[in-house]
């Protein structure tokens, strides 16, 4: 049995804002087990950053944590040390960022970058001999000339060639989870396909766990085993892979796989009616209501729970 | 083809052609509400979010306010001519209720003439800036929007000559040219700061020339003025209301300065710099009779400051516009 | 017959910088026909929003003519008269800049009606713009007077195409216009968009990545890279019998989450990186990305030819539709050519 490494459990995070403190993040539930992948589906504005940012404590200023736990291998994210934390960090959660050129600092060389990494994600940080072990990280994220790609400045590097990099980087030492969050947002498709092929081979042949967000369903079908369907900050439905793309249930999911055009033709569908709720004032019970089709008087005074529909298949509605 | 659709549009909506009319007039009159306060509201946020801005808010307003009512709740406001009263000379401040901050060399009230000082100081500011910004911007917004072409080059490099002179120089020379006189000082400050709002006006412009709705008015055929002035002006208010409100400091200072060397107003115009050169030869033991007015200077400006500074907030995320 | 309306013949624009000169459009030929959805498609560098910048004014051509109605438009847009600029209009790729920050709605979808003296005063403009709204499904009651910070990402976009519509324009240049929304807006965005174009006659130009988004709104396909067509046919030749490598390995990268999807994406993933559009390779210009590349790819620049009626292809390896030199199971055979060291990467687990 898999023992669970990540448990988030009923996480409720907010911001404060020039209109009052938002209510984002609410009664959000996902876990992640040793050595198993798992996806994380949401549109802009549903949460899944604040989420994977609550994991690491990287959260903005203005975030207000107001309830919940975060445990990471048995231990609550949220009560931990600074100390802690930066262990945290360094050694047991990496993250692939969404935006590789933000994430690299345009003033220093990528040897200098990795050198860093390599120092504090190391137990053997010091002793390492930088270059040998950068190059060998280089190969290994399918980096075509290493030695240059070393000596060169974020900005001589294209946009693939950078998310590499910061592959590379979380890959500096043995995590045990990996996040990627929404790794090839900003590349092209032909590089974007190489890109996630690369991470969904690391996956298989490392043992470490990983969650890969994305907005896009198409996108994670072959690199996950689960997937979380996240709205109005709070999963919708949760499912193995297959049974999300086989039979989707809730009314999110299935609307989100009928908007997505299709190769095969078929025009465009109504899409989804609405948009993604104001957090200052989200609707009360299932946020989902004000763009639901189905809806009936529970659902808009009560949150759903989570109910098992088929095995291992979830799905918070009160329509089931 | 397509007029025929038009045609047809116009046919469906014209049944409910007075329907619409009224529905336009509701609209109409809801228009002053929404958008406005919500932006004022953003905006006010932003700039209460610090304290002292408030603090230089309030300073400010009081500094207008004494600068235009000023002359009617002074006690005494035949001191701020010619007036002398020798035997209540140089009475000292916090000893007489009558005469709360002392008197002067010739026993006129440094209260009131302080107060008085508010008026030349504030209208200095005022006068430039009105003559400066509107004069500045447009010229730094036809060399930015015009980038690169000779009418930039133009522009920007007569800009360029008048800063590359030091400001208190040229007043100096100017004035000591003409007569001392307040309007030749505000003149001559004027003639060297346009460019700093040619400047200012045209780093912005010319940021924004490439954004896409510029584009977009001009692909559709907007003319060229139009695009300057309705679309990429509103769009630098942030930054230029900025250094108008500092500017106002620095104006104040400059023409104080221009006073205390005799270039500006003559005594006995109860200017704030003249009366610090007026009270300079008494520093040692009438100390308040500079003091005072020098005070009042350091509140303008530290008020216009603190203003300025929270106008930047104000406006920092929302790039400027209204 | 349908007619003609855009001709674009042997089209250049190049831009010269500091470090060289970047040859965004090559030479490229094709005509856009009347009510017809003609789709642009191709990844960053392909030189697809230049085409259509050059198309609208934003840049004038370097070499090549391009005309609109047998009208000259090879020249930018101040030169252009107003006739044709009421004629023809754009949609952004970025909501949030095309429209003005400091303006409401209003004054957004009403500043074409101005400057073509459509309407006749403030109140007759706010009964044209309501219906605007109306059309691309706003409530005008709501959004009239609002500014685009309030409004969410598909509202502006609603907005813009309000906007671009708003004098009745026969051609419509759409680059990407859903590239920056959420997939469930983006389904309701196209669908305005589809259902505006048949009841006003309109032709597009329709510039995107998004294959899926293609298939199902252009007509006519032509896919480019570094400047040049590489494929040009009617939409579905194009995704059920594509010939050009590029267009395989583009269809084969796309995220599929159907079985049916799965079957028409052909087994062919790219390899390595999009060269710069500074330091074009010789000869074909994909032939350093190519599965299938000869010695002839590296030295002679293959013609745009016309293999099947309507069906334009540039690969010396394609003669016609049953004719091509390449095989795509042999290279699914082979191994991946940049074998990584997993190793260099496992390291014990604590």
């Amino acid at each position: 049995m898999s023992e669970k490494l990540l448990e988030i459990k009923d996480l409720n995070v907010g911001y404060k804002t020039y209109r009052g403190v938002t209510s984002v993040l609410y009664d959000l539930n996902l876990e992640v087990k040793r050595n198993e992948t798992i996806g994380v589906i949401g549109e802009s504005g549903c949460g899944k950053t604040t989420t994977m940012k609550t994991i690491n404590q990287i959260l903005a200023d203005n975030a207000v944590i107001k309830s919940g736990e975060v445990n990471f291998r048995g231990k609550d994210v949220l009560k931990m040390k600074k100390k802690d934390l930066v262990k945290l960090r360094r050694r047991y959660v990496s993250m692939i960022p969404q935006d590789p050129t933000a994430s690299l600092n345009p003033l220093f060389k990528v040897k200098t970058q990795m050198k860093d990494i390599l120092k504090y994600s190391r137990e053997d940080g010091e002793e390492l001999d930088f270059k040998e072990e950068t190059i060998k990280l280089f190969n290994s994220v399918a980096l075509a000339d290493p030695e240059r790609v070393y000596d060169s400045y974020p900005f001589q590097l294209s946009g693939g060639m950078r998310q590499r990099v910061c592959i590379a980087m979380s890959l500096a030492a043995p995590k045990d989870l990996l996040i990627a969050d929404e790794p090839t947002t900003n590349l092209d498709v032909t590089i974007q396909d190489q890109v996630l092929r690369l991470i969904g081979d690391i996956l298989d042949e490392m043992n470490f766990s990983a969650i890969l967000v994305s907005q896009a369903l198409g996108l994670v079908r072959k690199f996950v085993d689960r997937i979380y369907v996240v709205y109005g900050g709070t999963v919708v439905e949760v499912a193995d892979t297959q049974k999300i793309f086989d039979n989707p249930i809730h009314p999110y999911t299935r609307g989100l796989l009928e908007s997505t055009p299709k190769l095969t033709g078929g025009g465009f569908s109504e899409g989804i009616a609405g948009q993604t709720p104001d957090y200052i004032d989200p609707p009360p019970g299932c946020r989902f209501n004000p763009r639901c089709q189905h809806y009936s008087k529970d659902c808009k005074t009560e949150k759903p729970e989570m109910v098992e529909v088929e095995k291992d298949h979830y799905v918070a509605c009160w329509r089931q | 083809m397509a007029e025929e659709h038009n045609t047809e549009d116009k046919e469906r909506f014209e049944e409910d052609d007075e329907k619409l009319e009224e529905k336009v007039e509701e609209i109409f009159e809801e228009r002053e509400e929404s958008p406005w306060k919500d932006a004022l509201k953003r905006r006010w946020y932003r700039f209460s979010r610090n304290p002292l801005s408030l603090v230089g808010l309030a300073i400010t307003i009081i500094s207008i306010f004494l600068a235009v009512f000023g002359e009617y709740i002074v006690p005494y406001p035949e001191h701020g001519g010619y007036f002398h009263n020798y035997p209540d000379r140089f009475i000292e401040p916090f000893t007489n209720w009558s005469y709360p901050l002392g008197t002067d060399n010739y026993g006129r009230d440094v209260l009131t003439r302080t107060i008085l000082g508010f008026r030349y100081s504030i209208r200095m500011a005022f006068v430039v800036l009105s003559l400066v910004v509107p004069s500045g911007v447009v010229v730094g917004l036809v060399a930015g929007y015009h980038k690169d072409t000779w009418i930039d080059t133009l522009l920007m490099r007569i800009s360029d000559i008048f800063i590359a002179v030091p400001p208190l120089v040229l007043a100096l020379s100017i004035t000591a040219m003409l007569e001392p006189e307040p309007f030749y000082a505000m003149m001559a400050i004027s003639l060297m700061w346009w460019p700093w709002y040619a400047r200012i006006a045209y780093n912005n412009v010319s940021s924004l020339v490439n954004e896409e709705f510029v584009r977009s008015a001009e692909i559709m055929g907007d003319s060229k003025i139009h695009i300057m002035f309705s679309e990429i002006l509103p769009n630098c208010t942030g930054p230029i209301l900025t250094k108008m409100t500092l500017d106002a400091g620095w104006v104040i200072i400059i023409g104080a300065s221009l006073s205390f060397v005799g270039l500006g107003a003559q005594p006995p115009t109860p200017d704030l710099g003249t009366m610090v050169a007026s009270g300079s030869d008494y520093l040692a033991h009438q100390w308040w009779v500079s003091i005072f007015p020098a005070m009042a200077i350091s509140f303008i400006i530290l008020g216009f400051n603190l203003l300025g500074d929270g106008i930047q907030d104000a406006f920092e995320e929302s790039g400027g516009g209204s | 017959m349908a007619k003609n309306l855009i001709k674009v013949k042997n089209l250049k624009r190049y831009f010269e910088m500091d470090a060289g000169t970047v040859k965004a459009i090559d030479d490229i030929t094709f005509t856009i026909k009347e009510n017809e959805v003609f789709g642009l498609v191709g990844e960053s560098g392909s030189g697809k929003s230049t085409t259509g910048k050059v198309l609208m004014g934003i840049h004038p051509p370097t070499e090549g003519e391009i005309s609109f109605r047998e009208n000259d438009i090879s020249t930018p847009s101040a030169e252009r008269s107003k006739a044709i600029k009421r004629d023809m209009n754009m949609v952004f790729q970025d909501p949030g800049g095309s429209l003005n920050p400091t303006k409401t709605v209003l004054d957004i979808v009403g500043l074409p009606l101005r400057i073509h003296d459509m309407v006749d005063g403030k109140k007759e403009m706010a009964k044209e713009v309501y219906q605007l709204l109306r059309t691309v499904d706003l409530d005008p009651e709501r959004f009239m007077y609002r500014r685009p910070s309030d409004l969410g990402q598909g509202e502006k976009q609603a907005v813009a195409i309000a906007r671009a519509i708003a004098t009745d324009p026969s051609f419509i240049v759409l680059d990407e216009p859903t590239s920056a929304l959420d997939v469930s807006i983006q389904a309701k965005i196209m669908n305005i968009l589809i259902d505006l174009q048949d009841e006003y006659n309109m032709t597009y130009l329709f510039i995107t990545h998004d294959l899926g988004l293609m298939r199902n709104i252009a007509d006519r396909v032509a896919i480019m890279y570094l400047g040049k067509f590489f494929e040009v046919a009617d939409s579905h030749v194009f995704f059920e019998t594509p010939l050009h490598p590029y267009t395989k390995v583009l269809l084969g990268s796309f995220p599929t989450t159907t079985k049916e999807e799965e079957k028409l994406k052909p087994n062919l993933k790219a390899r390595g990186e999009i060269p710069s559009a500074m330091d074009l390779p010789s000869g074909c210009r994909f032939h350093t990305r190519c599965p299938f590349k000869e010695e002839q790819c590296l030295e002679k620049e293959p013609d745009l030819v016309e293999v099947q009626k309507d069906h334009f292809v540039a690969c010396h390896l394609v003669h016609g539709v049953d004719d091509v030199d390449y095989d795509v199971e042999e290279v699914e055979q082979k191994e991946r050519e940049f074998e990584y060291d997993i190793e260099g990467i496992k390291m014990k687990a604590e």
